[in-house]
């Protein structure tokens, strides 16, 4: 074959630039240190690389989704702590206060302790992570608890028939009557026992003398005829300044339409693949106790009235129903344990399994380094050759030696 | 024989010898120039016959200057350069697409899409935290921008690609009028046997460039004029020439739908031409097919993800208790025009996380003749007409409803109002007042779990692994977005390796061809440099057989 100048050239260039362009992509991969760089380096690889990146981001969401998870239960799990610590501590003040040798005001005085253990439990119930009440379920924006006054301090709440009422107009000595709420017209229950106070024309009655209250269920049983009163919104005692009752009542949330709704409420959290863990306890199912149908409430309000009528005997069953509630809360906290541990473990699965696909990704996605470099270097040899040896052949022709 | 006879040889020779000294020059200056050919003098010995020694030299004789050139080998040269230029068009566009997708990057679509429903799992972790609201929102802003870019980018390459067909189509033009001239000029020179062959040259080099841009087909006549056609039709006869011209024509698309487009045509005879190799071909390739390929696919995308994230948001309730709220806004044709809701850019609170809502089937509701008459109140629907006390039913789901009287279906907006949210259902004209009618439905109870209800956005975070994409025939999807995407980088990788490889194929089959042509038209300067000193003794013999017979005369003068 004739070789020209011209085809000398050509192919020299030819092979320069595609030795050039072989250096320029194998550059590329170890500056960036990725063998996949678009589509058409690998398609199927790339392809594959692109739905690991989604497993894994899905992973890194779910442990995400776990951490928030736990945290939530952790705060739970405290909550729950806190409030057996304190239940015990009525246990003792109930045992204490079953002691023959104590008199009424000395049970009176055990009451005030007992008030601030019941206050300190319903703040408990309102525990919140991260602005939401965890004992609410799903209405995490109402307290599943909250403590109430009844009285009216200023005339906005009166004219907003704040002010709760009675009606025991003419009834005689002995005779009950509900308390009502003024503004909605609803009976109050669960009154704070020792939180009580009446008050007629700026006169404070005695309880247990005057009057009697059953904190449950709302109800003043009247032992003075002063007190045969009707203080119903409209009548002439229904005024700030003729009967007034002072005390502290317990009531549930309410959500955004004003409504009492449950709060036994399921949130869950995605911890896996299509799989859904619920993290809360609901408020109700932590203070009841399924089987005998005591709760927090009602056992904390009768221990207090027992106390403030010195009944001896009640006292003494507060001691029982005050050890189911504790037992219902410790089968809480282990159900609340459990999740933990299911969460936990689930972690250490996802980061198992996050390390698996990084590796698998890795060794799709990442170039060898060694590999690469041999290759680069070899290409770099080659390139320098042609270069060398283009330099070489182009100078010479007959006209240098003629 | 004569001294001067003699003097008259030598003359002849220091012409010729001058004469291919030119041509010498001519190739080593013309040794890089693309297409020159090189060319040789053929010279000949000159005699005549003499009657006492036979035949007898008089020198010698310039025959003709002729280029080198295989014809055959041009000709295969511009066959491939023909799907060079096809496969240069469509790896080009090809490789744009990969630019715009930017796959396997952060910054792809996929990345976006995964943000997204992260963002779902994340405000399911914290359902009426408003921070977790404004990432859902802002990351479906994100997501929509990253589509938007894409499907404008998409639309630009394809607005170039239509731009580059004018520019083809003129050069086509323009080389087209060249090559004509060349043909008048060749067969001017040709008529009289001598060779055009620097003519010959340009026309060849002309012919390689017209190759690249569309195909074509040449046939030479006894002239040396050549006659190039392409699919059947003439371009340049040895006469006359055509030229293409662009117009705009209506196609139709695969979808019924028309487009307004650049179309090409012949511009005397109007007829429609459709190049079918060559960068044109590349060119209405990429612009059609390629192009419009990728462009449906992400709609598509995008309208799924619009529709599947929009139901499960509508079953949801936002922080207000509210539901039946669209995240996305419904009217969507593509992945250029996605965007959300109006309710949703308005407030964040709109961010339908909660449900807990059941749908109820309710029992069937009767409304004889004269209770439904035209004009009246609308009608209150009951969940269950025979039960005590009735209760109303609310939150009515749509397209649940079907009123009917005895032999037919009535026609919601036609015939009958219903109001969803109070459950209630109005004639709008007296046609089925004497008709005793039925109305089935199905409504929602249980309404708005609370703000801390986050099973709706764990539903919507779920979409992501649901097989939505690629419908078989009953309608139930075989992959997920990500699968769905994934598959589309993984086949325009696909395409673009297939465009590279046959355009790489393309290359070195024309680099050798022309590497063939090279080894037998090319300039040696060592020849050149050979015959240069060849030349230069055959003209420094000649002037010395000059200034020899001129010695003799001088002799043969001075005795």
């Amino acid at each position: 074959m004739r070789i020209t100048t011209k085809a000398l050239n050509r192919s020299m260039l030819h092979v320069i630039n595609n030795r050039f362009d072989d250096m320029a992509r194998i550059q590329e991969r170890l500056s960036t240190g990725k063998r996949l760089l678009r589509p058409s380096d690998h398609p199927v690889d790339v392809a594959n690389a692109l739905k690991l990146t989604t497993k894994q981001k899905e992973l890194l969401q779910f442990k995400n989704n776990i951490n928030d998870g736990l945290g939530f239960m952790a705060v739970t799990d405290s909550a729950m702590e806190s409030m057996n610590i304190l239940l015990q501590k009525s246990r003792e003040l109930a045992i204490q206060g079953s002691s023959d040798t104590l008199n009424e005001s000395e049970r009176i005085f055990i009451n005030k302790e007992t008030e601030q253990l019941f206050r300190q439990m319903l703040s408990l119930l309102s525990t919140q992570y991260k602005g939401d009440y965890i004992f609410s379920g799903t209405q995490t924006k109402m307290p599943p608890f909250l403590i109430e006054n009844s009285s009216a301090d200023s005339l906005d709440d009166y004219n907003n028939l704040k002010m709760a009422y009675f009606n025991t107009d003419g009834m005689p000595t002995g005779s009950t009557a509900q308390i009502f709420n003024g503004f909605d017209n609803t009976a109050i229950t669960n009154i704070i026992p020792g939180s009580f106070k009446l008050f007629v024309a700026g006169t404070e009655y005695v309880e247990n003398r005057d009057y009697r209250i059953d904190y449950e269920a709302g109800n003043i049983t009247i032992l003075n005829t002063d007190l045969a009163l009707d203080v119903t919104p409209g009548s002439a005692n229904y005024d700030i300044n003729q009967v007034q009752m002072e005390f502290d009542y317990v009531t549930k949330g309410k959500n955004i339409y004003g409504e009492v709704t449950s709060n036994r409420g399921e949130v869950y959290r995605e911890i896996e693949f299509g799989i859904s863990m619920q993290i809360n306890i609901s408020g109700d199912e932590l203070i009841t106790d399924s089987v005998s149908g005591n709760d927090l409430m009602g056992t904390m309000i009768r221990f207090g009235q027992n106390l403030l009528q010195n009944n001896r005997s009640g006292i003494q069953s507060a001691i029982e129903q005050i050890d189911t509630v504790f037992n219902n809360i410790l089968s809480s906290q282990s159900k609340n344990g459990a999740r933990i541990n299911r969460f936990e473990t689930t972690l250490d699965r996802n980061e198992g399994q996050y390390i698996d696909i990084e590796s698998l990704r890795s060794e799709l996605e990442d170039a060898e380094y060694a590999e690469t470099i041999t290759q680069f270097m070899l290409t770099q040899n080659i390139y320098t050759a042609a270069l060398q040896s283009a330099a070489k052949i182009i100078q010479p022709s007959l006209v240098n030696f003629l | 024989m004569s001294l001067f006879s003699v003097l008259n040889t030598g003359t002849r020779g220091l012409s010729a010898s001058q004469l291919a000294m030119n041509i010498v020059g001519q190739n080593i200056s013309n040794a890089d120039v693309e297409g020159y050919s090189r060319k040789r003098l053929n010279l000949s010995a000159d005699y005549r016959y003499d009657s006492v020694h036979g035949q007898i030299g008089t020198g010698v004789e310039v025959i003709n200057i002729e280029r080198y050139r295989n014809e055959y080998i041009d000709q295969q040269i511009r066959k491939q350069n023909q799907m060079l230029g096809m496969y240069e068009e469509t790896d080009y566009t090809l490789q744009s697409i990969e630019n715009i997708f930017v796959e396997p990057s952060e910054t792809g679509i996929l990345h976006f899409v995964d943000q997204f429903f992260d963002s779902w799992q994340n405000l399911a972790n914290n359902p009426s935290d408003p921070s977790a609201r404004t990432m859902v929102k802002t990351n479906g802003e994100i997501l929509l921008d990253v589509f938007h870019n894409a499907a404008c980018q998409l639309q630009d390459l394809r607005q170039t690609r239509n731009d580059e067909i004018h520019n083809r189509v003129n050069s086509v033009n323009q080389i087209v009028k060249a090559i004509h001239n060349l043909n008048t000029e060749i067969g001017s020179v040709e008529i009289s046997n001598q060779n055009a062959n620097d003519s010959r040259d340009k026309r060849d080099q002309l012919l390689k460039d017209l190759s690249q841009i569309i195909e074509i087909e040449t046939n030479e006549n006894e002239l040396g004029q050549i006659t190039v056609t392409t699919g059947g039709n003439i371009l340049v006869s040895p006469v006359n020439y055509q030229t293409l011209e662009t117009t705009t024509t209506t196609f139709k698309l695969a979808d019924d739908t028309t487009q307004m487009d650049i179309g090409i045509r012949f511009s005397s005879s109007k007829r429609v031409y459709t190049p079918s190799g060559g960068q044109l071909k590349g060119l209405l390739e990429s612009r059609d097919k390629i192009i419009p390929h990728y462009q449906t696919q992400l709609d598509t995308l995008a309208i799924s993800i619009v529709e599947t994230v929009n139901n499960q948001h509508k079953d949801g309730y936002n922080l207000n208790g509210f539901s039946g709220i669209a995240f996305f806004d419904e009217l969507v044709t593509g992945a250029s025009d996605i965007k959300l809701s109006a309710a949703i850019r308005t407030d964040i609170q709109n961010i339908a996380a909660a449900s807990g809502n059941l749908i109820h089937p309710a029992a069937q509701n009767s409304l004889p003749a004269t209770s439904h008459d035209y004009g009246i109140d609308p009608i209150q629907l009951y969940t269950d007409p025979s039960a005590t006390p009735l209760v109303k039913a609310k939150n009515i789901v749509q397209g649940t409803v079907l009123v009917s009287n005895a032999s037919n279906a009535l026609v919601e907006g036609v015939d009958y109002h219903v109001d969803y949210a109070n459950g209630t259902i109005q004639m709008l004209h007296d046609g089925y007042d004497s008709e005793d009618l039925t109305v089935n439905f199905q409504y929602r109870t249980g309404g708005f779990a609370g703000p801390g209800d986050n099973s709706n956005a764990l539903e919507i975070a779920k979409l992501r692994d649901k097989l939505i994409m690629n419908p078989d025939v009953l309608g139930d999807g075989s992959s997920t977005f990500a699968e769905y995407y994934g598959a589309m980088i993984g086949e325009l990788g696909l395409n673009r390796n297939e465009a590279s490889s046959n355009l790489e194929t393309r290359t070195f089959l024309v680099d050798q061809y022309e590497a063939q042509q090279d080894s037998i038209s090319g300039v040696s300067l060592d020849e050149e440099m050979a015959n240069l000193i060849k030349y230069q003794h055959t003209y420094q013999a000649a002037a010395r057989l000059i200034t020899t017979t001129n010695t003799m005369l001088d002799v043969l003068l001075n005795m």
